[in-house]
């Protein structure tokens, strides 16, 4: 009897996992295997040497279903009507140009005439209306983005004629990024009927870009060459995911990828010795600002906000990120928003701790014994500030720059010097937006960094308002005369008239103090010179993925 | 052959059963009570803003407006059906998202746990076997060394040294680049993945040996041991015929065990190692709550591990009369 | 090298670390979060190992990391083996339905896979360490009742404590009296090997960042200098410290571990949590 179990013992303990793990092993990598290859490998060309290989730190931004799902398209593929440069300004898309009506309710878009799908069928309005429609009708999130729209006509091929619900002088901004809108094609979707579970492997768009293959770990991409604009020079372009920093800047010192983004200002200063190695900085790519919650205590008291916008010590901060500079205006971006900034209001919340305990005084804000100041409750005034992860809202600019302990450096110095006001700061993180955003309101300060976008012209002034369809914002600040400029700017687009009414909004800032903006950060990108220049095409909003960038590379060595 | 009666078989696949229907059903809830949801954290990286249409519409879409127990009994059925759901994230099914992720997971753990159980079982018998020798408690320090040093650190700097510093390995990643043109090469992936396959076969290896040096110290100190000597048998007969066979059959449980514990990835070593594999697909989908993906992981690692349970229960009774499960003590 | 040696060796370096922990504002006064210098300094003047990218001394926040690692490896073994004696000692005294009701209970709950439960559940609360070590105590507690309970299963059934209920002890009596001192080794092993398990753990958590990221502990300190250059620029000295740190103190609780087992011998099986 013995012996027979034992037999059996010695045999399941080495047979039987061995058998249970094959079996699911096989099961699983037959599935494996087809899905690795997207196309059969006879015909993906290649990786040559002008092609360039560009670091995406990620899995799912190389995860691609289709193009109706904005972040996970290939980039470069699909287009959207225009394109946010800086100051306020666009640049043309897929409209070569644009009128919009004095009462800003209905904008005109001159398509551009020779574009045509990857496929060859030509580009006309009515993708555009496809676009809009289709999102609608099949309740596509992305939808929201044209929600303003009421409709489009198409008086010819090349015209699409946007009749917004309301007046909306902002709607370029609405519609080109955060997240803005790309062109889909009608000849392919109108056929597809579920579109949140179709797999999409052609990727048809109008962009420079083609899609051709995707493996697990990269994405190969090629030129347009019947793009109607520039034709990348490069013969071709490969993402590849490396999720570690410090492993990106190793591979780039390898030959291993062609260029890095989101250096930190150490690791940059280390590589400025390397021989094939050049950078440069994209300027002003984000930006922070500590802002007040107004239903919050002690926020909701104007003189405690205006003390402590005494209390921000810019160029500390600024020195400690390492790149940019400190912002001195209210809340736009003096590099960015160019003469929108009202020269009257800058300069006004200059770092002065006497000053601030001066006003903290002069409003009921006493030190006791030990130092700690006591508000006019009588409790001492401690300012839990939550901290949410930054790496999402960072991806979205310009790679990794906005990331990880931008907010911590400010916190470590606010810290310090609101100590010396007898201020007491602790922290909490929170990983899940949401509860960050809850975390928000419940509390007076916060740190924000919204993306740069938002901060370069009269409509990002918006983002202070409450209007009908915007219940409040982030500040909780309800102004009324604030929101009847708001809803002047809204109806307007003659530009001086907007100058004018963002001047008057800037002096409503100023003595209202919702926010106190800190600095700007630049984000560094290195890159091999041996192999490709062009890299830096100068100052506004780009990433090192935006086909402007790769429309202006060109090989140091041609094929 | 001692067959295990129909009627216990019958009894422990029932309990199986209702074991898997409870988890479920608990995963089910305790996911989708969960603070936080998908479309709120996703507007907010797109768009810094959360119009409430859109995320009304997209409730709508995904049933997530029903009550909880409609939500349910939908999600019962579908299963039943081997409906797994599509990913909020990438729009794909979930079932195909966590085979092909698995897969890569598996390329690095199904050599590592069948290695890591045969090494560190074949080392702890001899170990055992040799209990008190100078050579046993050479080895027997060494794996506590090995074993009381954190798997990730292990990794950090095996990456640093042998990728870094001496870049005889990759730094990480599936492949080289050479898949785009000449598809997936074994010996390339094979190249990718053997630092972590040989750390992670030393970490299994350290606790199987453990386990199994315990075991063999514990039968050697029993009876029939020193009757197996008193008859005469030589010593090699004594550890093939009786040490050893009954010194496994802890191992029976513990390698069951194992091999189910295989699904789950190792979260660490993906990190590190910069391996996307489920480990790091898991951690993902709980960062964006992603529903129907996190359900399909429970989901697929419940049945595997209450599967091993049953298969380890079973064999255990096959294989010692002595013990029978489901009876008391 | 003698075993005792070794046990020896590794309770004095579990004090050492104590003591460390305990002593932090004395031997570092300037506090773990304070800017003290330049960033990425290599070890010096007034900084012993240096300092990271924001400035800070990294000898300084090794030595306060000391006391959330401690902390929250200690606290939850204790939670945990706690849990699993009383429970398993009470479920294997009475046996029974009460026997029945809570191993059913356990059997459902360990197919559930244990670190993505643990994400789960720190969703619900706020993201605190305390949160994390008290459910990591439990869900730890989980594997040790099985363990437990089997010992007490083998003493519960012997003559003294029939002996003893002859006379009309109470049960909390007996268990108290005649069970836990018999399952007390067992206890006591697990409990240090539960402490190094789960501070491996909580530093390997804290490495992937399921709390707080400006914690100032060994595993953000670990990740921090991973992932901002500390490997692209060979910063050893950012790098290193936290990790052998780690690694010295895991290896004194296996040292410790181990003796304890070696002594009381206890029914082997997955010596996990």
């Amino acid at each position: 009897m013995r012996h027979y179990n034992q037999r059996a013992i010695e045999g399941s303990v080495f047979i039987i996992p061995v058998l249970l793990s094959c079996i699911v092993a096989f099961s699983f990598c037959s599935g494996c295997t087809t899905t690795a290859t997207q196309t059969p490998a006879s015909q993906s060309p290649a990786v040559s040497t002008t092609d360039v290989i560009i670091p995406v730190d990620s899995p799912s931004s190389i995860t691609y279903s289709n193009g109706m799902k904005k972040e996970s398209s290939p980039p470069g593929v699909y287009e959207g009507l225009v394109i946010k440069a800086p100051n306020g300004k666009f640049d043309p898309g897929l409209a070569e140009s644009w009128d919009v009506s004095p009462d800003a309710k209905t904008w005109t878009f001159h398509l551009v005439p020779d574009a045509a799908w990857s496929d060859g069928v030509p580009f006309t309005c009515a993708d555009v209306k496809f676009t809009n429609d289709y999102m609608k009708a099949k309740n596509l999130t992305l939808g929201f983005v044209l929600s303003d729209v009421q409709s489009i006509e198409c008086p010819d091929d090349h015209t699409a004629v946007f009749t917004l619900k309301t007046s909306y002088s902002g709607f370029l901004d609405q519609i080109s990024h955060t997240p803005g809108i790309t062109m889909a094609p009608r000849h392919i979707w109108q056929n597809i009927t579920d579109p949140l579970h179709y797999k999409d492997t052609a990727f048809v768009g109008t962009g420079p870009l083609l899609f051709v293959n995707a493996e697990p770990g990269y994405v190969q991409m090629k030129p347009n060459d019947a793009y109607y604009g520039k034709v990348p020079a490069v013969s071709g372009v490969v993402l590849k995911l490396i999720t570690n920093p410090d492993s990106q800047v190793l591979a780039l010192k390898n030959g291993e990828i062609d260029v890095v983004s989101g250096l930190t200002p150490a690791v940059a200063q280390s590589l400025s010795g390397e021989e094939h190695i050049s950078m440069y900085t994209i300027n002003n790519s984000g930006t922070y600002e500590v802002a007040f919650n107004m239903n919050q205590y002690p926020s909701n008291i104007t003189a405690f906000r205006q003390a402590m916008s005494h209390a921000v010590d810019r160029d500390t901060i600024s020195s400690l990120m390492g790149t940019g500079s400190p912002t001195d205006s209210t809340f736009l971006i003096p590099a960015l928003a160019g003469d929108f900034v009202n020269p009257a209001d800058r300069g006004m919340y200059d770092y002065n701790l006497t000053r601030a305990a001066e006003i903290l005084a002069s409003a009921d804000f006493v030190r006791n014994g030990e130092g700690t100041l006591i508000g006019p409750d009588g409790r001492p005034v401690t300012i839990t500030i939550p901290t949410g992860s930054e790496g999402g809202s960072g991806k979205q600019n310009t790679g990794v720059g906005l990331g990880g302990g931008g907010t911590q450096k400010i916190i470590a110095v606010l810290k310090n010097d609101w100590a010396r006001l007898g201020i007491s700061i602790s922290t909490v993180t929170y990983d899940d937006k949401t509860r960050y955003r809850s975390a928000v309101n419940a509390n007076p300060v916060f740190i924000d960094s919204f993306p740069v976008q938002l901060h370069d012209d009269a409509n990002a002034l918006i983002d202070f308002a409450v209007t009908p369809t915007q219940e409040t914002n982030y500040y909780n600040y309800n102004n009324p005369e604030y929101n009847s400029l708001v809803s002047q700017l809204k109806n307007t687009s003659d530009p001086a008239e907007v100058k004018a009414l963002a001047y008057k909004m800037q002096d409503l800032l100023a003595r209202d103090i919702p926010t106190v903006p800190v600095c700007t950060t630049d984000t560094i990108v290195a890159y091999r010179n041996d192999r490709f220049t062009g890299w830096d095409i100068g100052p506004g909003y780009h990433s090192i993925l935006d086909p402007r960038v790769i429309e202006n590379l060109t090989p140091v060595h041609p094929a | 052959m001692p067959v295990i009666s129909s009627r216990y078989l019958i009894r422990r696949l029932g309990y199986s059963g209702v074991s898997f229907l409870v988890c479920v059903t608990l995963t089910f809830f305790l996911l989708h009570l969960m603070p936080g949801d998908y479309i709120t954290n996703y507007l907010l990286w797109l768009a810094n803003k959360v119009p409430k249409e859109a995320v009304d519409q997209f409730y709508q879409q995904f049933g997530l407006n029903l009550p909880l127990t409609d939500q349910y009994i939908l999600y019962i059925v579908n299963i039943l059906h081997g409906q797994w759901g599509y990913s909020y994230a990438y729009g794909l099914p979930v079932f195909s998202m966590i085979v092909e992720k698995l897969c890569w997971s598996l390329v690095l753990l199904l050599p590592s746990t069948v290695f890591g159980i045969l090494v560190g079982t074949a080392i702890g018998a001899w170990s055992g076997w040799r209990s008190g020798s100078r050579r046993d408690l050479a080895v027997f320090n060494i794996m506590i060394v090995f074993r009381a040093i954190p798997e990730f650190w292990w990794a950090i700097m095996a990456v640093m040294v042998f990728s870094f510093y001496l870049r005889w390995f990759p730094l990480g990643g599936y492949s080289s680049i050479s898949i785009l043109s000449a598809g997936l090469s074994i010996p390339d992936v094979l190249y990718h993945a053997i630092l972590p396959i040989l750390l992670m076969t030393f970490f299994i290896a350290t606790g199987n040996y453990y386990v199994m040096r315990s075991s063999m110290i514990e039968v050697i100190g029993e009876d029939y041991i020193t009757t197996a000597r008193a008859k005469g048998l030589d010593e090699q007969s004594v550890l093939w015929r009786h040490a050893l066979k009954n010194a496994l059959l802890p191992m029976v449980t513990l390698t069951t065990f194992q091999c189910a514990a295989i699904i789950m990835g190792n979260v660490f070593i993906e990190t590190v190692f910069s391996w996307p594999g489920i480990g790091y697909m898991t951690t993902e989908a709980l960062r964006l709550r992603d529903l129907p993906l996190l359900e399909g992981i429970f989901l697929l690692d419940s049945l595997l591990t209450i599967g091993a349970m049953l298969l380890a229960d079973i064999l255990v009774t096959v294989i010692d009369p002595r013990i029978r499960m489901g009876t008391d003590e | 090298m003698n075993r005792r040696v070794v046990l020896w060796i590794s309770i004095a370096v579990l004090c050492i670390y104590i003591g460390i922990a305990l002593a932090a504002p004395l031997i570092a006064p300037s506090g773990p979060t304070a800017i003290t210098g330049k960033p990425l300094e290599p070890p010096g003047a007034g900084h012993l190992f240096g300092t990271n990218d924001v400035g800070q001394d990294i000898f300084a926040q090794l030595v306060f990391g000391a006391r959330i690692t401690l902390l929250f490896g200690f606290f939850s073994a204790s939670l945990s083996v706690l849990i699993s004696t009383s429970v398993g000692i009470a479920i294997g005294y009475y046996g029974g339905i009460v026997d029945e009701v809570v191993s059913r209970a356990i059997d459902v709950f360990m197919p559930i896979p244990v670190f993505p439960l643990l994400i789960v559940l720190t969703t619900f609360f706020s993201p605190g360490i305390i949160q994390i070590s008290i459910l990591m105590g439990v869900l730890g507690s989980i594997h040790g009742i099985r363990i437990i309970r089997s010992q007490v299963l083998s003493v519960a059934q012997t003559y003294f404590v029939e002996g003893a209920r002859a006379i009309g002890a109470s049960d909390v009596h007996i268990m108290s009296r005649h069970i836990l001192p018999n399952v007390m080794p067992l206890v006591m092993a697990k409990f240090v090997s539960s402490s190094q398990h789960l501070l491996v753990m909580g530093v390997g958590l804290s490495f992937i960042g399921i709390w707080d990221t400006t914690t100032v502990d060994w595993g953000t300190m670990i990740q921090n200098a991973y992932s901002s250059g500390g490997m692209a620029l060979g910063l050893w000295w950012w790098i290193l410290p936290p990790g052998i740190a780690v690694v010295g103190i895991s290896l004194a609780l296996a040292m410790i571990g181990y003796s304890f087992e070696e002594q009381f011998n206890p029914r082997v099986g997955v010596n996990r949590l």
